[in-house]
Parts: structure tokens; sequence; C-alpha cells
């Protein structure tokens, strides 16, 4: 052991230096991650389950870390009271109505709290916040309910299993059969087609000399009529002066004997029953 | 003529030579990979919860282990070596007679696995980083420094500090027992080992039965 009396060597110092300045490091990175130096004030909330919520838990607000969970102690009604350590630089983001809800980062991904943010809440900056706790999805509730429209759901799929085996291939085969009268009726139609094209065609014709023929017709009725309303009118002026001739005669003939003659001898009415005459 | 004597900072120089640190960082490394793979299962993914818990359980209940058994691996003949070199005080018999007297090798033991545990700690978190950062080294290293509590830190520490001093007193109890025999000091030294490794198994298992760790 040819070991001697002196100071500490160099490795020796090198190492605890070494040691010391990592840990000095360690609790400045901690110091700054955890946010030891707090000038805010306190924001805490209260829940009645305080399940996942733990000391360290990032804070985010916008999905940007500004804090972690400080303290999670049991009250004496039983309740919760989570401390939240806010940077001191976004404290003023948060309000009365800020509300704070246990999140996640994807299905497995790691749980934060997430805190809306409450822009009125500026004025209230330097003040004790009590924020409100929105309960996480109750996960087995919704695992049961998954659960239990399962059963449905299968029986569901299996109906439509069933009907697909039974029912499709008739369908199909009646859609098939469909198609193919379609196809022939098309090509009936088509055959027709020409055929009744040409006789239309014809016909069309026809009506369309037909109609020529009655325009023509009409034109003549129509000048024949035109040529006939003059004489109708003097005829109707012929009838009509003789018609006042007639009544200036009838007029003349009503004051004079000679109607009572062409009348005859008046018979008298037999008078009733029981009665004279005068 | 060069002094034979041995050097009051032997066991310190010993603790924080560079096959200690060596031997504390690929234990720690192995350790928390193992652990890694075994706290992921089947989910293959560390959430912060689970990264808490093991940073924990790191801190308090392996790394005191760990680091006392390689200080008692490294200084624990020493130690006795040491004292069995110095003859036998009258007072070492007893307890407070047997601390005055080691209290310079308490020192340097206290001063030796609190450096060891630095690095420890520093290669927990590296290991952790490394391999399980998915191309975010930054942001691991940071999730981890938020959830790393400081009460966890100086729980560990201080369980650190308690096992070296055990060995401390337990070695030099040996060396101060021992004769200027060859055998009897060979067998003194084997003892000091498996009565300091129980000392620590037990007194971790007992602290950690009856001493209530603080909820996550």
């Amino acid at each position: 052991m040819a070991q001697t009396r002196q100071g500490l060597g160099l490795q020796a110092r090198l190492t605890i230096g070494g040691a010391a300045s990592l840990l000095v490091l360690l609790l400045v990175g901690m110091a700054q991650e955890q946010v030891w130096v707090l000038f805010a004030s306190p924001v805490d909330f209260l829940t009645n389950d305080a399940t996942g919520l733990t000391p360290g838990l990032p804070v985010r607000l916008s999905g940007y870390r500004i804090g972690s969970i400080d303290r999670v102690e049991l009250q004496r009604n039983a309740k919760v009271r989570v401390s939240l350590r806010i940077q001191p630089t976004y404290r003023p983001l948060l309000g009365p109505r800020s509300r704070v809800r246990l999140d996640q980062e994807g299905l497995v991904g790691s749980t934060y709290l997430s805190v809306t943010a409450d822009p009125r809440g500026k004025a209230n900056g330097n003040t004790p916040l009590e924020l409100s706790y929105d309960p996480p999805v109750d996960l087995k509730g919704v695992l049961l309910g998954l659960a239990q429209s399962r059963i449905p759901l299968n029986r569901l799929l299996d109906r439509t299993a069933t009907l697909t085996e039974t029912s499709l291939p008739r369908t199909i085969s009646q859609v098939q059969q469909t198609m193919e009268a379609t196809s022939s009726l098309s090509r009936t139609l088509e055959r027709q087609s020409v055929l009744t094209a040409t006789q239309a065609r014809a016909t069309m014709r026809t009506y369309q000399e037909l109609g020529e023929e009655g325009r023509q017709n009409l034109n003549g009725s129509r000048q024949e009529l035109e040529s006939l309303v003059p004489e109708l009118r003097g005829t109707l002026k012929d009838v009509r002066g003789t018609a006042q001739t007639s009544q200036r005669l009838l007029d003349r003939l009503s004051g004079s004997w000679v109607l009572p003659l062409l009348e005859g001898p008046k018979v008298p009415t037999s008078a009733p029953t029981g009665t004279t005459s005068p | 003529m060069a002094d034979v004597r041995p050097r009051q900072d032997a066991v310190l120089v010993r603790a924080t030579s560079w096959p200690s640190v060596l031997l504390a960082v690929l234990v720690a490394a192995t350790i928390e990979l193992a652990w890694i793979e075994l706290l992921e299962g089947p989910i293959g993914q560390i959430n912060a919860v689970s990264l808490q818990w093991l940073t924990r359980e790191t801190l308090l209940n392996i790394s005191p282990v760990l680091i006392s058994l390689v200080f008692l691996l490294r200084c624990g003949p020493l130690l006795t070596l040491l004292a069995g070199s110095r003859g036998h005080p009258g007072e070492s018999r007893r307890w407070r007679g047997l601390i005055r007297e080691c209290q310079h090798e308490l020192w340097q033991g206290w001063i030796g696995t609190g450096t060891l545990f630095v690095y420890f700690l520093i290669t927990i978190l590296v290991t952790v980083m490394l391999c399980k950062a998915g191309g975010q080294p930054w942001l691991l290293f940071r999730r981890i420094l938020s959830v790393l509590q400081a009460g966890d830190l100086l729980v560990g520490l201080s369980k650190t500090w308690l096992f070296s001093g055990m060995i401390t007193l337990i070695c030099c109890h040996q060396g101060f027992c021992s004769t200027n025999d060859g055998r009897n000091l060979g067998l003194r030294l084997s003892d000091a080992l498996l009565f300091s490794t129980l000392a620590i198994l037990s007194s971790a298992l007992l602290l950690h039965l009856l001493v209530p760790e603080p909820p996550l």
C-alpha cells in the first residue's frame, strides 16, 4: 500500500465537481419545469374524483404547457383540492370562467390538464382563482354502452347476412331477367321504329296536305262570307223597313171598324148558378 | 523514502474513481432498461403516471440499494483493511466510540455515495431519454424533470447515505476486531461484506414496509 499523504486527487475532484454541477443543473431544470419560483396568485379547483390527477401533471392551455399540478389534497368534506402552478406570464389568461378538464394525447398517450382561457380574467390576475373542473369521460360507461350496443348490432348483421344469402341471388337473377327483357324490348323497338317512322312520316305528309286544303277551303269560305255580308245587310234593312210598314198598317187598322168585323160577333160567357145578370 | 501510511482520503478517492463511476453508470443503465421493458407491458408506451412511478421507484428503492452495493464492492475491503491497520482502539467496540473512530471515513463515504447517486440519476434520465424519446429526447427530458419530485430525490439520497454509513461502520468494526493474522483478516473481510449486504437489503426491506410512501 504505497500511498502517501497528499491532497485530493485531480480525478476525484473532477468527479465530485462534475456531480455537483450536474446536480445543480438538474435542480435548476426541475425548478424551471415545475415552476418552483411562483409569484402569481394560486390557482386551484375542487373535484369529487381525483383519479389521474397527480403532482407534476402538465397543465396546458390551447395545447401549450403553462404549468403543472402542485398539490392534491383530500379535504374534510371528502372533496379533493388540486392546486396548480401556473407560470406568471400566462396567469392573466385564466379567469373565473376558465374550465379544467383531464385530457389525453390520443388513446394511450400521456394525460394532462387542459384549461380553457378566459380573457376577462385579466382584471383578476392577482387574486386567488378557483376554477371549475369537468370530470373526464367515464370510459367504463362508454365500454358498457358499447358492449350493450354490440348485441343488437350483431343481430342486425346476422339478419343482413341471412338476407344477403337468401334474397340477394334471387334479386340478382330477377334483375338479370329484367335486363334481358329490356334488351329484347329495345331491339324490338329499334326494329319497329324504322317502320313506324316511315308511316309516321307519310301520315305527317298527309296531315300537311289536308291542312293545306283546309286552309284553302277556309280562305274561300271567308271570301264568300265577306261577299255575302253586304247582301245580307241590305236584306235585313229591307226586312226592317217591311216590318215598320206592317206595324204602321196594324196601328191604323186597330182604330178602324175593319178589325172588329174581321174578329166576328162576341159570344156571351155563361153566368154562375144562382146569380142574375143585370 | 516514501511515506507508507495510507492516505486519509483513500475511501473518497476509491469511491469516486472512474471504475466506480463506470460501474454505477452501467448498473443504472442496465437496471433502467429492464425496468422500462417491464413497465411498458403490452401498451408499449409510458404515460405521465407511469413515468412518475418509474422515477419514484428508481429514486426511493432501487438507487440507494444499488449505489450502496457498488460502494461496498469498491470500498468495503478498503475500509476493513484501513481499520485493521489502525490497531485495536479500546472504544471501537461500542457504537459511540466506533462512530468517533470512523467519522472521517463516514464523511468520505457520504461524499462518495452522493457523487455516485448523481451519476446514477443522470444515467437513468439519459437512458430513458435515449430509449423512449421517439425522436423528441428534449421533450421527454423536460417531462421527466416535470414529474421528478424534490422530496423523492432527498429521500433517496438520505437512504443512500444511511446505507453507506452502515457499510462504513460494519466494515470498520470488522477491521477493528481483526488481528494481525492474515487468515483472521480475510475472515473478517468476508464477514464485513456479508453483514453489510444483509444490512443493506434488510434495511431497505424494512424501510419499504414500515415507512409509507406519499401518494403519487
